[in-house]
């Protein structure tokens, strides 16, 4: 399958906390891309390095070891010309809708900002058209929502207004941080559909982060699985659901809730968890690559 | 016809505001026999977690229980006990476990001093029997005795959310009410204390209320469901049967919006 | 303003903001209210409340009403002076602080916490003494410029839980001004800490002053409830039995500061609804009292 160019990557990217002498590797070794029009899973538990890795991406943290590549040329700190660019490409869409919206402005005002920021020409009835587009682009009336504040909204239109907000500035990427995790279950898949929508029409590349792998099956074309900083398997995301390779994606897939199987059906996965924790916290082996996009790379043994 | 260990009878809890009142559970009524697990699913706000608290007796002003409704455990009126005798049921009878159970330890006392705290409270036990009593249920939730002397900050999140359930398992009480009691937790460690959960009460014979807005994982560990909306039980049936052929429109829609991790996958739904 | 209408819903609210409000109607219009001049001998000394002299007069022959509501133009304005010079300072420094972090918020730390250590009130005392007769303005000057500090801490620590949040990394990200954050981000969700701290640096404001010039530290011949006091202890008003000369300033004080607590409680009660108690569960008390439900 042909790709273009990716518009974000990250590569041999290391991140770590601590002294010279007990370093710990919030990630490690982390490479990855992302491509327009296509959506990247991360999924992992808590503490897998998954936020690491969103917060690299949006620059609250600075690589300790490799680099971001932006359009293919790496970003550096000091050019604020490009700094600017990559702020108005990159976007974030929070994961709880009620502190990503600052309950003392209106929803005219928070769409406003990134209008009034990186697009500078408009007059006041061009910037008020704007708005009304971008709250009818994510499914809500604009007469009825503009004037509102943040608390007056349930969780999933606030959800929506934080997506809004994202588009704003007509970004290229998007990195969705657990959206869904803190909605009700009937309001998730609305935002899915929308993030779906949104990365068809305007041709994005969507990250999405997420401990909910079946929704993870349901938006993304492509998987990473991340344990203690490291990506330990990835590819297309029926090729590693499917045929899940290393010892812990085949852990994380038997522990996640399946209607179909009763309890007493459980993986062998299970009866060794300290084990693979174990085995898979320690640096991996090289690459293996499993098929065309099929990737792992393999628990060093138990000595 | 044995009776039921948790008979809940025309149930009704409103919140009385200033002016209005907002009806949180209405006329619910339904039975848990002994042994077995009973999960209760819905939404944010369907009533629930109101209708656990209930059974503790928990509430606070401005909740009221409305006159007509009845709680029976083991044929007892819950609602009629006096604070005495609510101090004795509790923990013997019914032991409650919180979505934030991880912090109801007491961050001050070691776990030993925990075990020692409620033991204490309802039985006449010294110090060396229930600290023999704390190690024998330690190892029921598979963790070692050696951490009777650690303070609960010194245990991971999933190891806390075990020891609650072995401090609620202390007085071999008939029902365990668990509030959405893995939510916090990664999906291996939900997966680890759920089947130790399955294993103790095929064990220890107790009964569990189980509550949780995730419908998979009610399915695959309750002997039957019951689906609540906005304060209605609009259908309870048996797990299997809920999850292949649910009844009620509001069960359907659910199943409708959930993903699927293996097989075929849901459609889109077309509202927003 | 959602705070304002909630306030007007509040019975404490609306009690203390009318002590407040009475109070500063009756100074603004003190002329109109009494005939007498304050500082002119208009009766004999130490007269009792009469129909003349509604609160008697005082050693030196003046009507104590109108010494009283005269001298609540100086207490309020001082008071109110010195609160918003205070609030000011500590609030604008406490958003710096808790924002900017790193070496900013170590100097601004250092400084505060210098500044809270000094005793308060001796410190008043010397700088007064040293100035020797202070008038009403130097009084204010010196509160507002000696007692911000309790305010920084407070308004310091709310603003870094503030920034935690996720609205305020999106303006970052965004690439909005750092002093735009700080006055159109954060500020707008201080302001109940911030009406709290205003309000309780009023009350202290005027109960300093007072005190300052019944010590003697004041201008003697400003009218203000604290000189009230003053000249009344030196005329030893109590044990001569002129009792209206010392209670109607003590009086006017508590009743000030009566008020200004109201309304800070019911500023807690809004901001924390958790506090909300008593009046708001009567109907659920009823119904509880009726046999219709239990707990």
């Amino acid at each position: 399958m042909s790709q273009s160019a990716p518009i974000l990557a990250l590569d041999k990217v290391s991140k770590i906390f601590g002294g010279k002498d007990k370093p710990v590797y919030a990630a490690r070794d982390v490479s990855f891309a992302l491509h327009s029009g296509r959506t990247l899973a991360l999924v992992g538990e808590s503490g897998s390095g998954k936020t690491t890795a969103a917060r690299l991406i949006m620059r609250e943290y600075q690589p300790d070891q490799g680099q971001l590549l932006f359009r293919g040329a790496p970003l550096g700190k000091s050019d604020a010309q490009a700094v600017k660019a990559y702020r108005s490409s990159v976007q974030m869409v929070f994961q709880d809708p009620f502190s990503s919206l600052n309950p003392a402005h209106t929803i005219r005002y928070h769409l406003e900002r990134p209008l009034r920021l990186h697009q500078k020409g408009l007059n006041a009835a061009q910037r008020k058209a704007a708005v009304e587009e971008l709250l009818t682009r994510v499914k809500l009336d604009p007469a009825i929502v503009m004037p509102k504040y943040p608390h007056e909204l349930s969780g999933g239109q606030r959800q929506r207004i934080s997506i809004a907000r994202a588009l704003a500035v007509n970004p290229q990427v998007i990195v969705a941080d657990e959206p869904t995790s803190m909605l009700d279950v009937s309001v998730r898949l609305g935002i899915l559909n929308l993030l779906n929508d949104m990365k068809a029409e305007l041709g994005l590349a969507l990250l999405y982060i997420t401990h909910d792998i079946a929704t993870a099956r349901y938006v993304a074309e492509d998987i990473m699985v991340m344990y203690a900083g490291q990506i330990v398997e990835w590819g297309a995301t029926d090729s590693v659901l499917e045929n899940p390779q290393h010892p812990y994606t085949r852990l994380l897939l038997s522990a996640v809730p399946d209607p179909d199987r009763r309890f007493s059906e459980a993986g062998a996965e299970l009866d060794q968890v300290e084990t693979i924790r174990r085995q898979s916290a320690l640096p991996q082996s090289e690459i293996r690559q499993i098929s065309e996009n099929h990737f792992i790379r393999p628990m060093p043994e138990e000595r | 016809m044995t009776t039921p260990v948790l008979s809940v009878r025309n149930l009704t809890i409103d919140y009385i505001g200033a002016e209005k009142d907002f009806s949180a559970v209405k006329n619910v009524s339904f039975d848990i026999q002994p042994g077995e697990l009973f999960g209760l699913a819905g939404e944010s706000g369907c009533g629930k977690s109101t209708i656990a608290f209930a059974v503790s007796r928990l509430h606070r002003p401005p909740a009221l229980i409305r006159k007509g409704s009845q709680i029976l455990v083991d044929g007892r009126d819950v609602l009629t006990l006096n604070d005495e005798e609510l101090r004795s049921f509790r923990w013997r009878e019914v032991a409650m476990v919180f979505q934030s159970a991880m912090n109801s330890l007491n961050p001050v006392l070691t776990i030993e001093d925990q075990f020692y705290d409620v033991l204490r409270t309802h039985t006449d036990i010294t110090r060396a029997q229930a600290r023999e009593r704390a190690a024998e249920l330690l190892k029921l939730v598979d963790i070692s005795p050696d951490r009777l002397s650690a303070y609960p900050h010194q245990c991971s999140g999933g190891m806390r959310q075990r020891i609650v359930i072995a401090i609620c398992l202390a007085l071999n009480p008939k029902l365990l009410i668990m509030d959405e009691p893995t939510t916090a937790l990664d999906v291996v460690v939900q997966r680890e204390i759920l089947q130790r959960i399955d294993l103790l009460r095929k064990q220890l014979g107790f009964a569990v209320l189980f509550i949780t807005h995730d419908l998979s994982l009610m399915v695959q560990v309750s002997d039957r469901i019951g689906i609540m909306l906005e304060g209605n039980l609009v259908e309870v049936n048996d797990a299997q049967t809920i999850y292949r052929s649910p009844q009620h429109d509001y069960t359907k829609r659910l199943w409708a919006s959930m993903p699927k991790l293996h097989g075929a996958q849901i459609t889109r739904e077309a509202k927003s | 303003m959602p705070l304002l209408r909630q306030l007007l819903h509040n019975k404490k609210a609306v009690v203390g903001l009318t002590i407040i409000m009475l109070i500063l109607l009756i100074a603004i219009f003190a002329p109109f209210l009494t005939e007498y001049s304050p500082t002119k001998r208009v009766g004999r000394p130490h007269q009792a409340p009469s129909w003349d002299h509604w609160l008697g007069t005082t050693r030196l022959g003046h009507d104590v009403f109108s010494r009283l509501i005269h001298g609540a133009r100086v207490s309020l304005a001082v008071g109110f002076g010195a609160g918003l010079l205070i609030t000011i300072i500590g609030t604008i420094l406490g958003i710096i602080a808790g924002y900017k972090g790193g070496v900013i918020d170590e100097v601004i730390n250092f400084f505060t916490n210098m500044v809270l250590v000094i005793p308060n009130l001796p410190l008043l005392l010397v700088l007064a003494a040293f100035i020797g007769q202070a008038s009403p303005m130097v009084i204010a000057i010196i509160l507002g410029l000696t007692s911000w500090a309790w305010g920084v801490r407070v308004t310091r620590s709310e603003t870094l839980s503030i920034r935690q949040r996720d609205y305020v990394k999106s303006a970052e990200m965004l690439g909005e001004p750092g002093w735009r954050i700080m006055a159109f981000e954060i500020f707008p969700n201080l302001i109940s800490i911030v009406g709290i701290n205003f309000i309780g640096s009023v009350i202290f404001a005027v109960i300093a002053e007072a005190t300052l010039e019944f010590l003697g530290l004041g201008d003697p011949n400003t009218v203000s409830w604290g000189i009230m006091l003053y000249n009344a202890q030196n005329a030893s008003a109590l044990s001569v039995g002129a009792w209206w000369d010392l209670l109607s300033p003590c009086f006017a004080l508590a009743l000030l500061g009566l008020g200004l607590a109201l309304v800070n409680f019911a500023i807690d009660e809004i901001a924390n609804p958790r506090l909300r108690t008593g009046g708001m569960l009567n109907r659920w008390t009823r119904m509880v009292h009726a046999g219709e439900g239990k707990l």
